[in-house]
């Protein structure tokens, strides 16, 4: 009987080399997770700290900004929802986007008040 | 800027549950206005369990003693709180309850009662909602 | 989601319940008419078909997925209405101009299947589902009027 000998000539084995751990998987290969269904494991995401180390004062401020600025394009976004596709939004969504607005927009500018007050008596000292 | 303190987590649960309340008066709604059509099934909704389920896994692994050292990020992680930003209000139709001879099971006493509950529970909600905002911004009026 | 949906629901049952008090009122009306307008029998009873906007299935599927939520329902319609194929009652009164003039049931009326303990019934029941469809919207309405003084201090 002939036995087919092009299986062993074809298939390449992995073989283990001294010094480095014999991985999961070769080399290269990027294991994907399918997830089909919401409640399986999937890939994890690394933990964020809550508090992201930013580089500068400046940075941290500028992030700030542009999430209070945010907050405000978000609350416009849904009152304009509210005229051209009311049945897309909900009542309680539209006026809690605009009361964290307002309370953001507000305590900014409390903070930059009292920044300015701080630098304008520490200039005036002399 | 806050969102990971307390204060704007009980902000964000409160938001989360005036929509299930709002989904929840849809689908009370539905089962009442198809209260005598025949082979009509009336449908729920879960949501509280699913919150309470993730808020205690939340707690569960804080307490957890065992550390876990996992050494590559494509291992699977266990010990792994349920996130609650996830969770979406589900509807389940209810085949178990008992059957009218037209196969209608709708409870429309039970529905109205129901609903009664679910509009006192936004307001409620409402009002709290309503109340932290007001705190908030009087901690900030008086700090300037 | 949205401000006016469960609004939407709870009116569709409301113009299904009115539909169905019409239909009762049509029928009370006719008990007792012996001619059709079409001249071909006695008025027959009209009945009206229902069906909820998002057809489900009647029994629990096993091969329905665990995890797959539905949706919230629309509401319920009225799919046709049609006439009850019951049979009819016979009167006897050989005086009548409608009474059968050949055959066996000789000298008998046939006199519309209209039961009047039926369709007081159904009036009940209808007003009833009215009543509770317009509750359901006075609360929609109030949670929405509550909803709206979130930003009030």
């Amino acid at each position: 009987m002939e036995i087919d000998k092009s299986f062993f000539n074809n298939t390449t084995y992995w073989t283990h080399e001294p010094g480095k751990s014999f991985g999961l998987r070769p080399e290269g290969d990027n294991v994907n997770v399918n997830r089909t269904d919401d409640r399986h494991y999937g890939k994890i995401n690394p933990a964020v700290s809550p508090d992201d180390i930013a580089g500068t004062f400046g940075s941290v401020l500028k992030k700030a900004f542009e999430e209070v600025n945010d907050q405000q394009v978000v609350a416009d976004e849904m009152t304009q929802k509210l005229v051209y596709d009311p049945n897309s939004v909900d009542v309680h969504d539209v006026m809690i986007s605009a009361e964290k607005a307002r309370m953001s927009l507000t305590f900014t500018k409390t903070m930059a008040d009292g920044f300015i007050r701080a630098y304008r008596e520490l200039t005036s000292l002399r | 800027m806050f969102e990971k303190t307390h204060f704007m987590k009980t902000q964000d649960l409160l938001h989360r549950g005036m929509n299930a309340s709002v989904t929840r008066r849809k689908v009370l709604s539905d089962n009442i206005a198809n209260v005598d059509v025949p082979h009509f099934k009336r449908s729920e909704l879960v949501f509280e369990s699913m919150i309470q389920r993730a808020l205690e896994s939340e707690k569960i692994e804080k307490e957890k003693a065992v550390p876990t050292k996992i050494s590559s990020d494509k291992h699977f992680e266990f010990f792994k709180p349920l996130d609650y930003t996830e969770l979406q209000p589900k509807v389940n139709i209810d085949y178990l309850t008992t059957v009218r001879a037209d196969g209608n099971n709708v409870d429309i006493e039970k529905e109205m009662v129901d609903s009664t509950q679910n509009q006192m529970t936004y307001m409620l909600l409402v009002e709290r909602l309503n109340q932290n905002n007001r705190l908030m911004m009087q901690m900030m009026r008086s700090g300037s | 989601m949205g401000m006016y949906n469960s609004i939407n629901i709870s009116s569709t049952g409301l113009s299904a319940q009115r539909l169905r008090m019409d239909v009762v009122s049509n029928n009370i009306a006719n008990a007792t008419t012996t001619r059709n307008a079409n001249g071909d029998g006695p008025f027959r009873r009209d009945r009206v078909i229902m069906t909820p906007m998002n057809l489900r299935t009647r029994w629990k599927s096993p091969l329905y997925p665990f995890g797959l939520s539905p949706g919230e329902g629309k509401g319920v319609k009225v799919m046709k209405i049609e006439k009850d194929m019951t049979p009819l009652r016979l009167v006897y009164d050989p005086t009548h101009p409608d009474s059968i003039q050949i055959g066996p049931k000789q000298g008998y009326v046939e006199m519309p299947n209209v039961n009047i303990v039926t369709e007081m019934t159904d009036m009940i029941s209808a007003s009833r589902s009215y009543e509770a469809n317009v509750q359901m919207i006075n609360g929609s309405k109030a949670m929405i009027n509550k909803a709206m003084e979130i930003g009030r201090a």
